[in-house]
């Protein structure tokens, strides 16, 4: 039979203090509470890293490119149904070339819009008050417009974006297919060229909410 | 083959390491430490928005201005306009976030918001892991368990689109609730414990902390005097004994204390912008009862609940209690039904607007009025079911059943609100993640002030615009404002420096 003392130390009488018994069993009892804080802190470093890369992720599939905006917003005004051949102009500046993208706000009254013809255009006034020349174009899927957020517009970087004035062009289908998106107009926190709306909703003052796109943003 | 120790010789030193390990892991502290550890993940995990993407929304950012411009003591006790009550708590954790930004970011004021973060939810975490310091004498071990999951997965509307979940977890300014919650826990402890001197001052230090914070969590401090007016009652101990008694005594200095610091509050000095009329009687059953009071246990089915099927359920959930409690737990559901029964009162009268938000059964928006008496609930809940299991203990596999119903209950408030998923509340104010941007444009805009936020161009903060809402502008420290931009290599003094600073620099998802 082992003579090897197999109950725990705290069971017995605990050695005095200034022992040897008594200091080896202090320097376990400090090891052991370093050993167990220790494992809390590093499970939960790495617990709370995991959990911050899965939503860094998802965040920016969610917000994408990092963009600035066209100018702060205020209070909604009011929104725009992009059906019946609804248009939605918005003339804007930025200070920096290269623009390849826009981030526009929309709203889908939480319903998922059904597939229409929707537009933009990205045109560039001209000197004299000649028409504006068309530099970019495309369609919008209205499936891909979430509540309230934000959906993207790329195209072909423009090399010198900072010296032209610039106006985004937004149509719906001639129709009205039911499920649409629409388009919220803001009060600006600057002053701002608002939109030109020619829409079933009337006449209203407000600014597109527009996040700018230039190259070099995260993934 | 071992040679055997000789008598009276120490233990060798694995066996004695094992022997503390073992006994470490057992201690309350460390089972705490690690419970708050693990609320911390989940809680991050549920709403990781402020702490991702980080912005001082709300109070937060009006109360760190305070905090930064005026001081501590300022902010604690001016932080409301209205003065109706001081904020104690809710400063003492920005405060906390400015020391941890201290300490692990070097001070750097844009990494500011993302320590307060940081600090809710450590705060958030430690609460709700409190019953499993305070109460593990109280409540069976599963039932203890199940209560911190609920707690910690408690539904929040974070995957409403409201801005709930968008409001609570990750931000300082709506831990008040908690505090309800806190003192709840911390006087069920203080009256059924009976703590020594250490714990009794650290009790009643916690329970300062909370009606400092909230007022509302005055309403547990008579609870505490409870077991000295049963003596007297009972006549078990004379007068001056139970004046001696260091419990009263201290409960003494507490109510003091918070008379002093707090004074009554005055909850008539908030009135809305316009009058709002005074609640129907369906609309106070609906908050009073059904939000405020079974909101816990019906969750599942709030949306189909109606005035007759509230009433009824509180009827049946009062007769229940009734016949199936212990004795030893009745006077904690009468405090806790008192408790829940004076928040529900105050709302109604004081916050009547609240019936226009959650008017109908349509939704549970705004949660941060409700979370702390739904915490409160649970707790009734897993009291409860202790209870019940105890009685059913010689009945077989019966007596896990109450333990099953809160699993279940726990399964569905985890399917309700995957914390595995990106809420839709997360994703409210996208422009928030501009906050360092907008910081940097302030800078170059020259936007200085004074500690009275005058404008001073040689002021020593910087009053950064936040058109996301209230406060309309955010006040920080310049000199290490300027410090953190120029670190990020942007140089402020350059000829329209900040004004065309690319969004990226500053971005916090690009990092």
């Amino acid at each position: 039979m082992r003579a090897v003392a197999t109950t725990a130390p705290s069971a017995a009488t605990p050695p005095a203090l200034g022992t040897d018994a008594g200091l080896q069993r202090g320097a376990c009892r400090l090891l052991a509470w370093a050993i167990c804080l220790g494992v809390i802190l590093a499970t939960g470093s790495t617990a709370f890293s995991t959990v911050e890369w899965h939503a860094r992720a998802a965040f920016r599939a969610r917000f994408g490119r990092p963009g600035e905006p066209m100018v702060d917003v205020r209070d909604l005004v009011g929104v725009v149904r992009l059906a019946d051949g609804a248009e939605v102009e918005q003339a804007f500046h930025t200070d920096r070339d290269d623009l390849d993208g826009l981030q526009l706000r929309t709203v889908n009254w939480k319903t998922t819009p059904v597939a229409a013809d929707c537009r933009w255009r990205l045109e560039v006034e001209q000197e004299g008050g000649a028409p504006r020349r068309v530099l970019r174009t495309g369609r919008i899927d209205p499936r891909r417009a979430g509540d309230w957020s934000f959906l993207e517009i790329g195209f072909p970087a423009l090399p010198d974006s900072s010296r032209q004035r610039l106006v985004l062009v937004v149509s719906g289908p001639a129709d009205d297919p039911g499920a649409v998106m629409g388009l919220p107009l803001f009060n600006a926190a600057a002053p701002h060229p608002p939109a030109v709306v020619r829409a079933a909703e009337g006449p209203l003052t407000g600014c597109l909410h527009l996040m700018l796109l230039h190259p070099g943003a995260a993934p | 083959m071992r040679p055997a120790r000789a008598p009276g010789a120490p233990p060798p030193f694995g066996t004695l390491l094992a022997a503390e390990l073992a006994a470490a892991i057992r201690h309350p502290l460390i089972t705490y430490l690690a419970a708050t550890t693990a609320a911390v993940v989940i809680l991050f995990a549920r709403a990781p928005r402020p702490y991702v993407i980080p912005q001082l929304f709300a109070e937060d950012g009006l109360w760190s201005s305070l905090l930064h411009t005026r001081g501590f003591w300022y902010a604690a006790f001016h932080g409301r306009p209205e003065s109706d009550y001081c904020i104690l708590g809710n400063v003492l954790l920005l405060a906390a976030g400015r020391a941890w930004c201290a300490l692990v970011h070097g001070g750097d004021p844009l990494e500011y918001p993302r320590s307060c973060a940081w600090v809710s939810y450590l705060f958030y975490g430690a609460i709700f892991s409190l019953p499993v310091l305070l109460l593990r004498r109280r409540l069976p071990a599963a039932q203890l368990l199940v209560l911190w999951l609920l707690a910690c997965f408690l539904p929040l509307g974070i995957h409403d689109s409201s801005f709930s979940g968008f409001e609570i977890l990750g931000r300082v300014s709506n831990i008040g609730f908690a505090c309800l919650y806190a003192a709840f826990l911390l006087v069920w402890y203080r009256t059924t414990a009976a703590p020594g001197p250490a714990a009794l001052v650290a009790t009643d230090l916690g329970l300062l902390a909370c009606v400092t914070t909230n007022p509302l969590a005055a309403v547990v401090l008579p609870a505490a005097a409870w077991p000295a007016i049963r003596d007297l009652r009972q006549g078990t101990r004379a007068a001056a004994d139970v004046a001696r008694d260091p419990a009263v005594v201290s409960l003494l200095m507490l109510v003091a204390a918070c008379a002093g610091l707090c004074g009554l509050p005055n909850p008539w000095k908030i009135r809305p912008r316009e009058p709002i009329p005074p609640l129907g009687a369906a609309a106070v059953v609906e908050l009073g009862l059904a939000r405020n009071t079974l909101f816990p246990l019906v969750w599942p089915v709030y949306r189909h609940l109606s005035t007759g099927l509230t009433l009824g359920m509180t009827a049946c959930v009062v007769a229940a209690i009734h016949r199936w409690s212990l004795p030893r737990h009745r006077p904690l559901f009468l405090g806790g039904a008192a408790l829940l029964a004076v928040t529900a009162t105050v709302l109604v009268v004081f916050r009547p607007e609240l019936g226009i938000h959650i008017g109908g059964y349509r939704s549970t928006f705004p949660d941060r009025y409700f979370y702390g008496q739904n915490l409160v609930g649970l707790a009734l809940l897993a009291a409860f079911a202790a209870d019940v299991g105890e009685r059913l203990r010689e009945r077989g596999w019966l007596r896990h059943l109450p333990v099953a119903g809160l699993l279940v209950l726990l399964a569905a408030a985890v399917i309700h609100e995957p914390p595995w998923r990106l809420a839709p509340s997360q994703c409210l104010r996208p422009e928030g993640r501009l906050f360092a941007l907008r910081a940097a444009r302030a800078v170059g805009e020259g936007r200085f002030v004074d500690e009275r936020l005058r404008a001073d161009p040689a002021g020593r903060f910087v009053s950064i615009p936040n058109p996301e809402g209230t406060p309309k502008r955010i006040v920080l420290p310049r000199a290490p404002l300027v410090r953190a931009l120029v670190a990020r290599g942007l140089d402020p003094s350059a000829p329209n420096g900040a004004g065309v600073i690319p969004a990226q620099a500053l971005e916090p998802l690009a990092r």
